[in-house]
C-alpha cells in the first residue's frame, strides 16, 4: 500500500541555503514511498476502527477548544466521556466517578503544584 | 584520576541523603508510569522535569534517569501479565512473557524479568565505566564530518535492524527529519513549512508529535478492538514458590542473559538506536541461536530474559553517546540532554574533564537505582499487578486526559494539544499501514543536527562534497551504512532472480 501523503513539493531557496535539506528529503521521500508501493501488505482495519478513531479525536479536539475558555473541569468530562464513548456503552456513573477523579487529580497536580495557569471552572 | 578513585567519588556523590531519596522516588515513578500503558518515561520525564528546576543537577538528573530505566523494568511487567506493552521496547517480552502467564506460570517470567534487567543493567553499567571516558577522548576528534556520518549511521542502523520493511522505516525517518526542519532556519532567518502559523516558528514540539504518535495512536487502536468482558481481571495473588526457576531452566538462562545484556549495550551505545531496537534484536539472536525455536512465541525463558537483559543494558548504555559527545542515544536521552542543558551543564566531550562528580555519581546512583528495582519490585510484583489491573473503561479515560493535559503544559498553549491530535490521528494510519511509528522522532531529533553538522562540513571543506569519503572515520561509519542497506537488498534481488528462475 503506497503512502501517498508523503508529497512535499516545496523547494524554497535552492542553493546550499535553507532550501537544500527540505528539497532533497522531499525527494528521497518521494523516491521511498514510491518503492514502498512495491510492498505489498495486508492492511487489517479493526472492526471498531472508525468509531474509535472519530471518538478519541472530538476527545482531543473538545479539550482543545474548552480547556482554556471553559475551564479544566468541563474540559475532563469532555475528554472522558467521548473516549468511553469509543468502546461500547459508558455508564454514566463510571463516567461521573472518574471525571470527578481526575478533575481533583488535575486540579491538584496541575494548577496547583505545577503552576499551570488554567481555571478549574469558567 | 584512576578509576577506582572516579568511583570513590561517585559513591561520595551518590550516597548522599537527596540522591538516593530522588533516585528512590525516580525509579518507584518510572516503574509506575512504564506499567501504564500509553503514558512512557517520555512523558513522565517531560512533565517532572519542570518540578525540578529547584534541584541541584546531579539530583536532578539522578532522579529523571530513575524514571527512564525504571520505567523499562514497569513495562515488561504488563507486557508479561496483561499482553499491553507499557513501552515499545517492552512489547517483544510479551511475545514469551504472556503465554507463561497464560500457562500460569506469570510469577516466574517476572523474576526472570527482573534479575534479567538487574544483570543487563549492571553489565551496561561497567561498560559505561570502561568506556565512556575513552569514548570522550575519541569524541574530541570527531567533527562535523563524522558527526554527521554518525548520525547517518544511526538512522540507518534504527531502519535496517528492526523489524518489519526496511524501506517503510527509511520512511518514516525521511518524514521524521523533514518534520523536525519545521520552524525559522537559525542559519537565514528563513521560515520554512510554517503555513504562516506563528506557533510553528518555534518548530513542531517533539513532545506533542511523541504523545500523538504513541499514546493517542495506541490508544485508538486499543478502542478499536470491541470490548472483551473480562479479558483483563485475571491477576491473582502470585505465591512466591512459582517465582523461581527450577535448576535446569537457570542453567539455561545464563547465555540468553549474557547475549542480550552485550547486545543491548552495543546498540545503547549508538545514537538513535534504543532499547526498543536492542529488545528486538536480543529475541531475534536468540530465536536464531536457540536449537528448539518452535518453542519462541509459547513460552521459551529465553524470549523473556534476553529481551529483557537488552532492554535495560541498552537503556544504561544510551547514556555513553549521551554524555561524552552529547549526541542523545535515544529520545528520551534528547529530553534528558535538554535537562542538562537547562541547568547549564554541557555534555559532549568537555563534560567528563569538567564535572567529573557529576559523571560518576550519575553512574553510581545508576547502578544504585537498579538495586532500588530489584529490592523494590519483587516483593511488591502483587500489588503493581493489582493497579495495573484497573479496566480499561476507566484506564483509557485516563490516561486520555494525562495526554491532553500533557501536552497543553510544553507551553501552555492548546496548539500542541492539535498537534497531538493531528500526529494521533497519523499515528493510527501508521500502524494500520504497518509504518514503524518510532523512526519519525529520532529523524525528527537528528534532522536539524545532520543539516547543522552537514553545512558546516560543506563550509570547511569549501563546498567539497567527497570530504565525506576522505576523513577515516567518516568513510568508515558511511560504509557501515552502505553495507547496512546493501546487504539485504542484493538477497532480496537474488531472491527475486531466483524466483524468476525457478518460474522460467
Amino acid at each position: 500500500m503506497a503512502y501517498e501523503g508523503a508529497q512535499l513539493s516545496i523547494g524554497t531557496l535552492t542553493r546550499i541555503g535553507p532550501g537544500f535539506f527540505p528539497t532533497a528529503l522531499g525527494l528521497l521521500i518521494l523516491l521511498l514511498g514510491l518503492a514502498t508501493a512495491f510492498e505489498t501488505e495486508d492492511v487489517v482495519f479493526a472492526r471498531n476502527s472508525v468509531r474509535a478513531l472519530l471518538c478519541i479525536s472530538l476527545a482531543i479536539l473538545t479539550f482543545a477548544v474548552t480547556v482554556e475558555r471553559l475551564g479544566l473541569i468541563v474540559a475532563t468530562a469532555g475528554v472522558v466521556l467521548l473516549t468511553s464513548l469509543a468502546h461500547g456503552r459508558p455508564s454514566i456513573r463510571t463516567v461521573s466517578a472518574v471525571t470527578a477523579f481526575l478533575s481533583v487529580l488535575g486540579i491538584l497536580l496541575f494548577i496547583t503544584m505545577l503552576r499551570i495557569p488554567l481555571n478549574p471552572v469558567f | 584520576m584512576g578509576l577506582l578513585e572516579n568511583i570513590a567519588l561517585g559513591i561520595e556523590t551518590a550516597f548522599t541523603v537527596d540522591a538516593l531519596l530522588f533516585c528512590f522516588i525516580g525509579v518507584s515513578v518510572g516503574t509506575f508510569v512504564g506499567a501504564l500503558p500509553g503514558i512512557g518515561p517520555l512523558v513522565s520525564v517531560s512533565v517532572v522535569l519542570p518540578l525540578t528546576f529547584g534541584l541541584d543537577p546531579t539530583v536532578a538528573l539522578i532522579m529523571l534517569a530513575g524514571i527512564f530505566y525504571g520505567a523499562q523494568y514497569g513495562g515488561s511487567i504488563t507486557s508479561i501479565l496483561l499482553n499491553l506493552p507499557g513501552t515499545a521496547s517492552t512489547a517483544v517480552t510479551a511475545l514469551d512473557g504472556y503465554p507463561m502467564t497464560k500457562a500460569g506460570r506469570p510469577g516466574l517470567a517476572l523474576f526472570i524479568n527482573a534479575v534479567a534487567s538487574f544483570i543487563g543493567g549492571s553489565l551496561a553499567i561497567l561498560l559505561m565505566m570502561g568506556f565512556a571516558p575513552t569514548l570522550s577522548r575519541i569524541a574530541l576528534s570527531f567533527h562535523s564530518t563524522e558527526y554527521f556520518a554518525v548520525m547517518v549511521l544511526g538512522l540507518i542502523a534504527a531502519s535496517t535492524l528492526s523489524g518489519g520493511s526496511t524501506l517503510k522505516s527509511l520512511v518514516m525517518v525521511t518524514f521524521g527529519l523533514i518534520l523536525g526542519l519545521a520552524g525559522m532556519d537559525l542559519n537565514s532567518g528563513a521560515m520554512r513549512y510554517t503555513f504562516g502559523i506563528m506557533e510553528l516558528t518555534d518548530g513542531v514540539s517533539l513532545i506533542a508529535v511523541a504523545m500523538g504518535l504513541f499514546g493517542v495512536a495506541e490508544i485508538i487502536n486499543k478502542m478499536s478492538v470491541p470490548a472483551v468482558p473480562g479479558a483483563t481481571d485475571r491477576v491473582r495473588r502470585i505465591p512466591l514458590r512459582s517465582m523461581l526457576p527450577s535448576r535446569k531452566e537457570l542453567s539455561s538462562l545464563w547465555a540468553p542473559i549474557l547475549r542480550g545484556s552485550a547486545i543491548g549495550g552495543l546498540i545503547g551505545a549508538l545514537p538513535g538506536a534504543g532499547p526498543s531496537i536492542a529488545s528486538f534484536m536480543a529475541y531475534a539472536c536468540e530465536k536464531r541461536v536457540s536449537a528448539t525455536p518452535e518453542r519462541f512465541g509459547k513460552g521459551a525463558i529465553e524470549g523473556v530474559a534476553a529481551p529483557e537483559a537488552a532492554n535495560n543494558a541498552s537503556v544504561q548504555s544510551a547514556f555513553i553517546p549521551t554524555l561524552s559527545l552529547g549526541i542523545p542515544g535515544d529520545v528520551v536521552m534528547a529530553v534528558l540532554l535538554g535537562a542538562m542543558m537547562m541547568h547549564g551543564v554541557v555534555p559532549g566531550p568537555q563534560f567528563i574533564p569538567n564535572e567529573p562528580a557529576m559523571f560518576w555519581g550519575l553512574i553510581v546512583s545508576f547502578w544504585i537505582g537498579n538495586v532500588m528495582l530489584l529490592i523494590l519490585n519483587l516483593p511488591l510484583i502483587g500489588i503493581w499487578t493489582r493497579i495495573v489491573a484497573i479496566p480499561s473503561r476507566v484506564l483509557m479515560p485516563t490516561i486520555m486526559f494525562f495526554i491532553c493535559m500533557g501536552s497543553y503544559s510544553i507551553s501552555n498553549n492548546v496548539f500542541d494539544v492539535y498537534v497531538t491530535l493531528i500526529f494521533g490521528v497519523i499515528g493510527y494510519l501508521f500502524m494500520v499501514f504497518r509504518f514503524p511509528p518510532a523512526p519519525v522522532l529520532l529523524g525528527f531529533i537528528l534532522g536539524p543536527l545532520m543539516e547543522e553538522n552537514l553545512r558546516r562540513s560543506l563550509v570547511v571543506a569549501r563546498g567539497d562534497p567527497l570530504v565525506f569519503l576522505d576523513r577515516p572515520i567518516s568513510l568508515a561509519l558511511l560504509s557501515v551504512s552502505a553495507l547496512l542497506i546493501l546487504v539485504p537488498l542484493v538477497k532480496s534481488i537474488r531472491n527475486i532472480l531466483a524466483g524468476f528462475r525457478g518460474s522460467a
